[in-house]
């Protein structure tokens, strides 16, 4: 008896310790940022994973840390979707001082002429509070004027710009353009004769990684660019059911996107968009059509490899297809829960000091988001394809999804459909499937 | 001795003592009836914590349209994500990823323990190196979904992969993972591939507890190879069939992950437990996530339980 008696205490005792264990171990984990030991303050930033800002954002942690002894930078990343689902995780368990807030686009408010759907997280998170005001923060004068008004929320700011990424132009080799006596293609007609002359000669014109579907989608938001003067008013039309999916214009960009895929490399399906910028390098392929966040990519894969970038000429006149859009990148933001917003402040006035910002935008494969920033020369070329207000919004950055459509026509223009990334090779009956899609979020 | 107040509290109901015999039948003391609840208490504790509590709050978000946006109020929208489901411009879309959904779960199901017993059956013969076939059958369950993903992927790389050079022997030319009439087929292939160690490895425990008597006998009446498979084999398996079933069933409705992992989420290979990963990790519309996850629910627990009632009546019959 006394025996089990002895026993059971011992595993009382051993429960309770257990208890006790996990509970210490909760408390810890809910410690939060509350940085480390001594007089150390650790900064806690978390961003998603892109090598070329990874790298960037490395080294300006490591002056800021240098400048501001006393201060660890703690930065994390995490990769694709699971970054929105971390952070708001972090952001909830308070252990985060600077992250995104807009991770693409700026604030976009839904219009007026936008029914039944939901703000995006940015302005949810702004309209609850999460996030710290920063508009008396004099460094926010070093970005552009344009680009910060994109950024603005009833008349303040929360948001540091890291700059944009064009979007709607097309990579070349230029040696394989000189070799096979091409010129940068500036009508629809100039494309498919580079089209024909590279075929011709045994060479694939186009390389995308169609595996992972979405950078298929890079030619189309070049086409809308150079068929529609103003995107901005197609989303408007298509909401008010002014403008149809099936309009002849429609059925010309897909016929096109169709061209283009007919034109891209054998099996390029089956390619993985990872592999596209070495395959670029390797002469693969004479063109890519994909975003500038490629450019480190390229450099890295082959350090004397020449390429340029031009805008995709989707019509044949020549002015329509003269400048390249651009999608704005994320920005950085202070959470109202940082327990370290002064410090947290002091980082982003440190980063947007144009000397440091000249070297994070350097490698970034970004355009810059400060006027006077000083950018390599390979964006420096790309910079006469840019409008005179020095930023065009791409189609993605204009057009309000619906969630409430079908799936061909939640976001128009459903290239993922198009053989031989999907089985439909008709485009009349593509843009027809996309009109009922689009009619029925229609309420 | 206790005022009448106390005598509902002290006294059983026949239930109770039931329950509890059930759970102690050799407790005759109430310290004895007590001690098992305090053993369990921890563990379920942490079940209805982390299992219970999240699954019945999942059913509860399904009909809000709660963001995962911290601070940001949410509010009960009563059957809307169902509508947006089963009603919206989505509908014929999510029919058919319900569809494809129920064809990977069905092909899989068959084909896995068709091949699994047949390896099973095989291996159980005392054929020569029978354990190290048995150790590369098993090989892929120890991989894992991220690394299976990876060779597939590499096998069936449309440039230069082993896949693609077969191919380039008989002349033709694919985008495998990329082709939208060979994609799917190909994901349940490589599910099937890697789950058939794990399967077979249940029938041979089910193939090692029949008694060598039961084929001797059987011998001695004449039956030949296929009528001791089909009347001695079968039936004494019958037990490891339903569990191999019913694992196959439940695990293909709910895989995502060989998926994601070899296409993504894209129209042609989509299903349920693919649309709740992208909709409740991808986007803030947990609320909707939700709802498939209940819609998801429902065929899951409808098809085993089906499948479950007709393998035990089966196991009986046999």
């Amino acid at each position: 008896m006394p025996k089990i008696r002895t026993r059971s205490r011992l595993a009382a005792a051993v429960a309770l310790v257990a208890a006790a264990a996990l509970a210490t171990g909760c408390s810890y984990l809910g410690s939060g940022s509350s940085g480390g030991g001594g007089d150390t303050t650790t900064l806690k930033i978390f961003v998603h994973s892109n090598p070329p800002t990874d790298e960037g954002f490395k080294k300006i942690n490591a002056a800021f840390e240098k400048a501001n002894p006393g201060v660890k930078v703690e930065m994390t990343t995490a990769k694709g979707a699971d970054f929105f689902t971390v952070r708001n995780t972090r952001l909830t368990a308070k252990d985060v001082d600077i992250t995104e807030g807009s991770s693409s686009g700026g604030t976009q408010i839904l219009p007026s002429w936008v029914k039944d759907q939901e703000q995006n997280d940015w302005v949810k998170g702004l309209a609850a509070g999460n996030w710290v005001d920063l508009s008396d923060q004099s460094f926010l004068k070093n970005f552009s004027d344009g680009i910060m008004k994109q950024f603005a929320y009833n008349g303040k700011q929360y948001a540091v710009p890291t700059g944009t990424s064009y979007i709607t132009g097309v990579f070349y080799n230029k040696e394989m353009f000189t070799k096979y006596g091409l010129e940068v293609p500036k009508t629809w007609s100039d494309l498919e004769h580079v089209m024909s002359v590279l075929k011709s000669n045994n060479v694939s014109p186009f390389i995308m990684g169609g595996k992972d579907s979405w950078p298929a989608g890079a030619p189309v938001y070049g086409l809308v660019q150079s068929l529609w003067a103003d995107p901005a008013q197609l989303d408007q039309d298509l909401w008010e059911g002014k403008a149809s999916l099936m309009d002849p214009k429609v059925v010309e960009l897909l016929t096109k996107v169709k061209t283009i895929y007919d034109n891209t490399a054998p099996n390029w399906a089956g390619i993985d968009y990872s592999s596209i910028p070495s395959r670029f390098v390797q002469g693969e392929a004479a063109m890519l059509p994909d975003g500038a966040w490629q450019i480190p990519a390229i450099e890295t894969a082959g350090p004397n490899f020449k390429f340029g970038y031009f805008p995709l000429p989707g019509s044949d006149n020549a002015g329509d297809n003269k400048y390249i859009a651009s999608k704005l990148e994320f920005s950085l933001s202070i959470p109202t829960s940082s327990k370290h917003q002064d410090v947290a402040k002091k980082w982003l006035a440190f980063y947007s000091d144009p000397k440091n910002y000249d070297a994070f935008i350097a490698n970034s494969g970004f355009g810059p988001a400060q006027p006077g920033a000083k950018v390599p020369a390979s964006v420096q070329e790309i910079q006469q394809y840019m409008p005179p207000s020095g930023f065009t919004p791409s189609w993605d950055q204009v057009f309000h999804p619906n969630r409430n459509a079908g799936p061909l026509a939640a976001i128009p223009f459903a290239y993922s459909s198009i053989a031989p990334l999907g089985t439909e090779s008709d485009m009349s009956a593509l843009a027809q499937q996309m009109q009922n899609d689009w009619k029925a979020g229609l309420h | 001795m206790a005022g009448p107040g106390a005598i509902p509290a002290v006294r059983e109901t026949s239930r109770q003592r039931r329950s509890t015999a059930a759970l102690n039948p050799f407790a005759s003391t109430k310290r004895g009836k007590l001690m098992p609840w305090i053993g369990i208490a921890p563990g379920l504790f942490l079940f209805v914590l982390f299992a219970l509590v999240p699954a019945v709050a999942v059913i509860f978000l399904s009909f809000t349209n709660v963001s995962g946006v911290p601070n940001v109020p949410w509010r009960w929208i009563g059957i809307d994500n169902y509508v947006r489901f089963f009603g919206s411009g989505s509908t014929t879309a999510n029919l058919w990823i319900i569809v494809r959904t129920l064809i990977f779960c069905l092909s899989v199901t068959v084909v896995l323990n068709c091949f699994a017993l047949l390896f099973a059956v095989l291996m159980n013969n005392r054929i020569k190196g029978a354990n190290l076939l048995r150790a590369v059958i098993f090989m892929p369950v120890v991989l894992g979904v991220t690394v299976v993903g990876l060779i597939w992927s590499l096998i069936f790389n449309p440039t230069g992969g082993p896949a693609a050079s077969l191919w380039a022997l008989f002349g033709a030319k694919s985008a495998f993972l990329g082709d939208p009439h060979l994609a799917f087929a190909l994901i349940i292939f490589v599910q099937i591939w890697m789950s058939l160690g794990y399967s077979m490895m249940i029938y041979h425990a089910g193939l090692m507890g029949i008694p060598s008597d039961l084929y001797e006998a059987a011998t001695v009446d004449g039956a030949n190879a296929w009528q001791r498979f089909r009347h001695v084999t079968v039936p004494m398996i019958a037990p490891a069939t339903t569990a191999n079933v019913l694992i196959s069933i439940v695990g293909s409705l709910q895989t995502y992950q060989i998926i994601f992992v070899l296409t993504g989420d894209r129209p042609t290979t989509s299903v349920l437990a693919m649309q709740i990963f992208t909709v409740g990790f991808g986007s803030s519309d947990q609320g909707y996530a939700s709802a498939i996850s209940i819609v998801q629910f429902v065929l899951v627990s409808a098809i085993t339980l089906v499948a479950l009632r007709f393998l035990r009546k089966k196991e009986t019959q046999l």
